[in-house]
């Protein structure tokens, strides 16, 4: 990410912010509410689109994109974990996380044995017909996990994937988190409140008022 | 004269602006523009004018008034279809008993006129036609209540038919539920036995029947029988008069049903023209005076205003006699202006008659003065507005009331010369 | 808390929390609230643009009716047969002196315009008024006198001329003293115009087709001489009016006991009612499709109060949490819904006048074609039907706000506020009990009788309700549908990821979905269900028309283009058919008004061939002894003529084969015997057959309506018109085929503006749906937040969304199609039979539910698509 400059209105929300991430990192994003955190996410997610500067994902320039590359590139590349977990209330563990496998075309058979796999990655197999409103806030953030997982992506955004949580399941959550992505060799880039959460990553990065405090 | 049945009025009450009579949608019509108007046609110049060369028709071909008529009664109250205008014409006042307050009694002024109007000369409809086109009849009925300060009128227009006609060799001539007929006697002029019917209603608001009788017996005015009204002879009337008639009966008026008695005059005109050559319109009024004698006087009116030579006055004695006076023995002074609010149109409703009284050789002065000065009959059918009331009259300088009076004032509407729209001009 | 936390602490409490609450909400969601109000005001606009539409047709007819008989009083009409000979006007003047009451008589009749083509000939109303007496009913000034503008010297009484509407005049470039071409009866006849009516702003618009003319004249030109249609009579405006108005009904009645006066007495309700009834099939259509609209606008409401509160359920959570009590709650949400009720009401009052406007040139053509021809009457805003849609659209967001209000705040909060959780809401649909429940009342709705008013009108009000009944059933049971197709979408799209998460939707519907649904099936049910009757009704008439049909050409007057007519043929003309050497038989019949049992009803005098051997076939449901239509010329031994009559008649009276009945004729009254009944469905007033010699007895009649002629094998049809109407330019006389299909045509133009008045319906239920699925996509901006990272295109949230409306328009489309079959049912065997008293085959036109099933599923895709392409790049909450 080079010079990335993000706007609200007046507010500038990223001032010329330099940052990258290498395969495998995991690198913690901290700073105060209203810093830019989420929005330097969004920005690499291509949820958001810079005001200036350009954003790099895997190689690829990806701060021009069109709504369809970019939802290619969401398929693929760059998934993401939520606070509050997203799953699609109508569909069950195993739908949600099937869904980023339909997505990209994976046969059925295939796409059931990768499901079963992952949710027995992340602990929930016996979970895998329950609706979302079924669970409780650890499991849904397994399976919200379970299908960040799925596509096999270069990079995990997890956006306060513990602030919902106690802190028992939390260090789970984390611990999972880490395990799962020295695994899988994808860089994580995990936006917390928590000095703790902070401890699974390599390096943590403090950003205020748009800008990065130095390296801690 | 009056406008019949006040439809957008009635609509707006019934809050119903649907409710429109189709009768309305022919208010455009204009077949009819001419019929009112013929209520005093004005005919071409005749030659000669000495009674040896009296003509017997009008140049249109309808009947001339002759000198020295014989007449025979009743025929002579009914219809004669050979003249062009014909007209029945009864003014009067009538007084009620009050039954609260025994003394008093609430005084009326009525007016109650048929008028018939031939269409063409010579043209008979199939014998009982429902549908005639032959004549016209148009009636207007006004009711003056004079301690209620209210003026009722009505006006009406028929064909010849089942529903209006006047009969000849009798007394019988009706308009819708109005009528006039002879109930018996009434076998000569100077007949005093006999009785009419008189029904009549005014919208809703008034209804009556009366029975009238003559306390005098009946006069013809006019030279030679015949009055005349211009130079030409063919501009002249037959002009029956009965002066004094007893009316009694029953008058309904907004739901009260009073018994009412009084005295009314009868005109019964006949012509085929009835303006002459410059004449505008007319004054006229008929006087009963308190002593038994009547007095009828007329000016013709020139377009300045002044009266034409054809003016006549005529005083009736008690014993039934007639004197008439031409306009070089009596004077008319209009005077009294009055403004009418919904017209617009202004009236010299108190004019004064100054003449010399035959019983007396005096000099004697009348002021005409209504009983209230809103008695103007707004024009409906016939499109021309006029004033006629009740009024009573005073002699001057004593102030003493004489008599009481129908003064009828004609041609006064702006725009309105009624002569030249006679003469098609 | 003390107990006497009394009303005016919790009213006080309601109103901060009204302010606090619902006003910061409506300004910080201001589109979602306009989409609301929107929503609120299309339902009561279309329920009101419906009645409005409705309300101008008929007063269109009321209108006219009015606009002929003028402000009268009291109508006398001809006791038996069309005309009052004109004395009654004398006797009756005699009968009722003093009185002040204006006598009108007035003689009318339907004649034609002659055009080039005579079977296009344009009906017009001539009326024929005593042009002098006339006046003695208006009101005018001086102003109107004047030839000015352009009348023509006339001749009172003249059989030549007449007036004519302005606007006829301006539209036909004709001006007073040109002439037109009219047919009488069976003659041509020129009219000079004499003058113009023109429209005053005062009153209603001369009628287009009017012609006026003078009374003599124009019973002379009808050659009718000496004879009226009716008497008018009205009292003057004044003081006693209703005193003299009282006595003159007192003497008209004393007069009308006799048996000897020749009339009878209408009232104004009396003429009112008449013209309700023949409009009756009419507005059964219209009350059908107000209904329709009724409902409809109700599930509009519903569904978007319904999302308002589910949109703000964890609002309503944490009031409860803090101890807000669900009363409380229920009147804040009562007094919002009454808000929106209020402005949403008073915007869809304008919008419905606004789209009456559209749908009531329709409705007046479509009466134009069928009754008479009517002024077309602007909509007008009228009072009370404005203050009905605004009470509907109040009461129903009142009910819409009340009922998930009322779930919500008894959910307990914490189950609310909890995060990820599904929201069902509206509870009423969901109770598939409920819906058995009712279907089982309305099945029981279905056998009540019918239920007949003082005026004699015929409402089949169990019918009614049976439909209204299964429509709610139906709207609560097609709901079991959601999870089968959910589970059928998910196994057939197993792959494509977009068809499982729209299948997902369906697995849980909530109440908007399944208020869209109840709205499509109210939609697709109704008018599907007036297709099938209207299909069924097209098939019985074709095949009856195909019965009865089988001579090979018809004559009747141009005059005679519809129902109320009383143009006739001439014994001399439709004598030389009979004699001409080409035709080897005639049948003929003669139709005249009559009453029974102080009911109109019709005497038909008919006469049958018996040369050829292709004979009138009737269609029996009581047959005769003796079907030969020869055996109605012979008087039983006790005096009594044998008649069939129509199944309309029998129904009304209950009258069946064997009994004995009674007309009053000219002749006085006359006894017969019913031989049969016979299936009729071009009349609902009920008629009774007899054989010509009767009628022409009784009414000294020997004219006929019309005439079926049947040629000599070997005849060429086409010659044989042609050589006719040459000879007679003021007959129409056509082929067998071309007055078939002009039966279907004039079927056709009932039910026009039917079928254009259900394309609403439906189309505003499509249009419920989009609405449905954008507020549902609002409530999922997180899920599109979530759909957008696991990286859906758009176009595959577009897809999405169309596969979910397609399926829940496929439910509708089932429910509205069972729907439909069984107010089929109910309008053909129980509506239908009630008020019309006709028997009709069922009929399903499957093209046409095929086409509207198609054309729903594939509009309600269309619109969802791009609901669901514009709500794609909807965002979640951010999550800081």
């Amino acid at each position: 990410m080079k010079g990335v400059i993000k706007r609200y209105g007046e507010r500038v929300v990223l001032d010329r912010v330099d940052f990258s991430i290498a395969p495998g990192e995991r690198v913690a994003l901290m700073g105060p509410s209203g810093s830019g955190k989420s929005t330097l996410l969004n920005c690499v997610g291509g949820i958001d689109r810079p005001d200036a500067g350009e954003v790099h994902v895997a190689g690829k320039r990806i701060d021009r994109l069109d709504h369809d590359a970019l939802a290619s590139l969401r398929r693929r590349t760059v998934t993401t974990i939520f606070q509050f977990f997203h799953l699609l209330p109508t569909l069950t563990a195993s739908e949600n996380v099937a869904l980023p496998l339909q997505l990209l075309g994976i046969k059925s058979a295939e796409c059931d044995r990768r499901v079963a796999e992952l949710l027995g990655s992340v602990g929930v197999d016996h979970r895998a017909d329950a609706l979302p409103e079924q669970l409780s806030g650890g499991e849904m953030q397994r399976v919200a996990i379970a299908r960040a997982l799925a596509p096999e992506p270069s990079v995990i955004l997890a956006d306060e994937p513990t602030g919902n949580l106690d802190s028992t399941t939390g260090e789970s959550i984390l611990d999972l988190l880490e395990s799962l992505s020295d695994r899988l060799g994808c860089a994580l880039l995990l936006v917390t409140h928590s000095r703790r959460a902070a401890r699974i990553c390599h390096r943590t990065l403090l950003l205020r008022d748009g800008k990065f405090e130095g390296h801690a | 004269m009056a406008h019949s049945f006040e439809a957008s009025q009635k609509s707006k009450e019934n809050g119903m602006i649907l409710t429109i009579t189709l009768p309305s949608l022919v208010s455009d019509l204009t077949l009819l523009t001419r019929l009112a108007v013929a209520l005093l046609l004005f005919s071409g110049p005749t030659v000669g004018s000495s009674d040896e060369n009296w003509p017997e028709q009008s140049p249109e071909g309808y009947l001339v008034p002759q000198l020295n008529p014989k007449l025979s009664f009743p025929a002579a109250h009914g219809s004669h279809p050979g003249y062009r205008i014909e007209w029945w014409y009864l003014t009067g006042h009538l007084f009620a008993k009050s039954e609260e307050e025994p003394t008093r009694s609430r005084r009326f002024g009525i007016q109650a006129t048929f008028f018939r109007l031939a269409q063409r000369s010579g043209m008979k409809d199939v014998e009982g036609a429902a549908f005639g086109t032959s004549q016209l009849y148009l009636a207007h009925m006004a009711l003056t209540d004079v301690d209620g300060k209210r003026f009722y009128h009505e006006e009406r227009l028929n064909r010849e038919g089942w529903d209006a006609s006047a009969k000849v060799g009798d007394l019988d001539v009706h308009n819708g539920n109005w009528s006039l007929r002879r109930v018996e006697g009434l076998a000569a002029l100077d007949a005093t036995e006999g009785s009419m019917t008189l029904r009549g209603s005014i919208l809703s608001d008034v209804s009556f029947d009366l029975l009238l009788e003559p306390s005098k017996s009946s006069v013809l005015f006019g030279e030679k029988g015949v009055s005349r009204k211009g130079a030409d002879p063919a501009a002249s009337s037959r002009y029956l008069t009965f002066p004094r008639l007893k009316g009694s009966g029953q008058l309904e008026i907004n739901g009260e049903t009073l018994t009412v008695a009084g005295e009314l005059w009868m005109d019964h005109e006949i012509s085929s023209s009835q303006l002459g050559r410059d004449q505008v319109g007319w004054d006229w009024v008929s006087i009963q005076f308190s002593d038994g004698r009547e007095m009828m006087a007329y000016i013709l009116r020139k377009p300045d205003g002044s009266p034409d030579s054809f003016s006549a006055l005529a005083w009736i004695d008690a014993e039934g006699r007639v004197t008439h006076q031409k306009l070089d023995e009596y004077e008319w002074i209009s005077g009294g202006e009055w403004k009418s609010q919904k017209t617009g149109d202004v009236y010299p409703i108190s004019p004064r008659v100054i003449a010399v009284d035959p019983a007396t050789g005096e000099r004697r002065t009348f002021e005409i003065r209504p009983v209230f000065n809103e008695q103007e009959l707004t024009g409906g059918l016939g499109g021309i507005s006029y004033w006629e009331g009740a009024c009573d009259v005073v002699e001057l300088p004593s102030g003493e009331v004489v008599g009481r009076a129908y003064l009828e004032l004609t041609g006064y509407a702006a725009g309105d010369d009624l002569g030249r729209r006679l003469r098609g001009e | 808390m003390p107990e006497s936390m009394d009303m005016a602490e919790s009213r006080g409490v309601v109103a901060l929390l009204f302010r606090r609450f619902t006003l910061r909400h409506w300004r910080r969601h201001w589109r979602s609230t306009a989409l609301l109000v929107g929503i609120l005001a299309l339902g009561v606009g279309v329920f009101l643009s419906i009645r409005l539409a409705n309300r101008a047709a008929v007063s269109g007819f009321d209108l006219f009716t009015e606009s002929i008989s003028g402000e009268s009083d009291f109508v006398l009409r001809p006791r038996a047969g069309q005309v009052l000979p004109e004395s009654v006007v004398t006797d009756l003047r005699a009968a009722i002196d003093p009185l002040p009451v204006v006598i009108f008589p007035v003689i009318e009749a339907t004649v034609a315009e002659a055009s080039g083509d005579t079977t296009e000939a344009a009906p017009k109303q001539l009326l024929g008024v005593d042009l002098v007496g006339l006046r003695n009913l208006a009101s005018f000034g001086a102003g109107d006198f004047g030839d000015e503008d352009g009348g023509v010297g006339f001749q009172l009484g003249s059989p030549n001329h007449g007036f004519v509407a302005d606007t006829w005049a301006r539209n036909e470039k004709r001006k007073p003293g040109d002439s037109f071409d009219l047919i009488i009866n069976d003659r041509s006849t020129t009219l000079t115009i004499a003058g113009t009516l023109k429209d005053d702003p005062l009153r209603p618009a001369v009628p287009e087709n009017l012609v006026l003319m003078d009374l003599p004249g124009a019973q002379t030109l009808l050659g009718m001489p000496g004879e009226i249609s009716r008497v008018e009579l009205v009292v003057p405006p004044g003081s006693m009016a209703t005193e003299f108005r009282q006595r003159l009904s007192e003497r008209i009645e004393t007069l009308s006991a006799s048996d000897t006066v020749l009339w009878r007495l209408e009232t104004r309700n009396d003429r009112r009612a008449s013209a309700a009834k023949m409009t009756h099939a009419f507005r059964l259509n219209l009350t059908v499709l107000s209904t329709l609209a009724l409902l409809v606008g109700t599930y509009l409401i519903l569904q978007a109060m319904e999302a308002a509160v589910v949109r703000r359920r964890s609002e309503i959570a944490i009031l409860r949490s803090l101890g807000v009590e669900p009363g409380t709650i229920r009147r804040v949400w009562l007094a919002e819904s009454l808000a929106l009720g209020v402005v949403g009401s008073a915007i869809g009052i304008g919008l419905g006048w606004a789209m009456a406007q559209l749908a009531v040139g329709g409705i007046a053509r479509t009466v134009n074609g069928l009754y008479y021809a009517t002024t077309t009457e602007a909509a007008g805003l009228d009072p009370s039907e404005t203050l009905l849609a605004f009470t509907f659209g109040v009461l129903a967001s009142l009910l819409a706000g009340w009922l998930p209000a009322r779930d919500a705040a008894s959910t307990p909060p914490a189950q609310a506020l909890r995060t990820g959780n599904r929201v069902d809401g509206f509870k009423l649909l969901q109770r598939p009990g409920l819906g058995v429940l009712v279907a089982l009342i309305a099945m029981v709705c279905g056998w009540l009788p019918v239920w007949i008013t003082a005026s004699g009108n015929r409402w089949p009000v169990g019918g009614y309700l049976a439909a209204l009944g299964w429509l709610i059933a139906l709207s609560i049971l097609a709901g079991v549908l959601f999870v089968p197709l959910s589970r059928l979408l998910m196994i057939w799209f197993q792959r494509i990821p977009e068809a499982c998460y729209a299948a997902s939707q369906l697995r849980r519907p909530t109440g908007r979905h399944r208020l869209a649904m109840a709205g499509l099936i109210a939609a697709i049910g109704m008018a599907s269900g007036m297709g099938i009757l209207v299909h069924s009704f097209e098939g019985t008439l074709t095949g009856w028309i195909n019965q009865l049909l089988r001579a090979d050409l018809y004559v009747a007057t141009a005059g005679a283009t519809n129902a109320t007519n009383a143009n006739v043929l001439t014994p001399t003309t439709w004598r030389q058919f009979a004699e001409d050497e080409s035709v080897e038989g005639v049948d003929v019949i003669r139709r005249y008004s009559l009453e029974f049992r102080g009911r109109a009803i019709k005497l038909a005098g008919s006469e049958y061939n018996q040369q050829s051997d292709r004979r009138i076939r009737m269609n029996w449901l009581q047959s005769p002894e003796n079907s030969d239509p020869q055996s109605l010329t012979i008087v039983e031994s006790d005096g009594a003529v044998p008649a069939w009559v129509n199944e309309a008649f029998s129904r009304r009276f209950l009258i069946g084969r064997g009994d004995r009945i009674e007309l009053v004729t000219p002749r006085g009254p006359q006894a017969m015997t019913v031989k049969a009944v016979y299936a009729d469905y071009s009349d609902e007033a009920g008629t009774v057959l007899v054989n010509r010699n009767f009628t022409a007895q009784w009414f000294d009649d020997e004219t006929v309506s019309n005439a079926a002629i049947y040629l000599k094998p070997g005849m060429d049809h086409e010659a044989a018109r042609a050589r006719w109407m040459e000879k007679f330019p003021a007959l129409v006389i056509r082929g067998n085929v071309k007055l078939r299909s002009e039966a279907l045509r004039v079927f056709h133009q009932t039910f026009a503006v039917t079928y254009a008045l259900e394309a609403i319906g439906v189309v505003v239920a499509v249009i419920g749906l989009g609405l449905a699925l954008a507020s549902l996509l609002v409530e999922r901006r997180n899920e599109m937040t979530t759909l957008n990272s696991i990286g859906f295109t758009r176009a595959q949230i577009a897809r999405a969304s169309a596969i979910e409306g397609s399926a829940l328009a496929a439910i509708g489309l089932a429910g509205g199609f069972a729907l439909s079959l069984i107010l089929g049912v109910l309008l053909i065997y129980v509506i239908n039979r009630q008020s019309f008293g006709w028997t009709l085959e069922f009929r399903v036109p499957w093209g046409l539910l095929v086409g509207l099933g198609f054309l729903t599923l594939a509009t309600s895709a269309a619109v969802s698509a791009i609901i669901g392409y514009r709500g794609s790049q909807l965002r979640g909450e951010p999550e800081e």
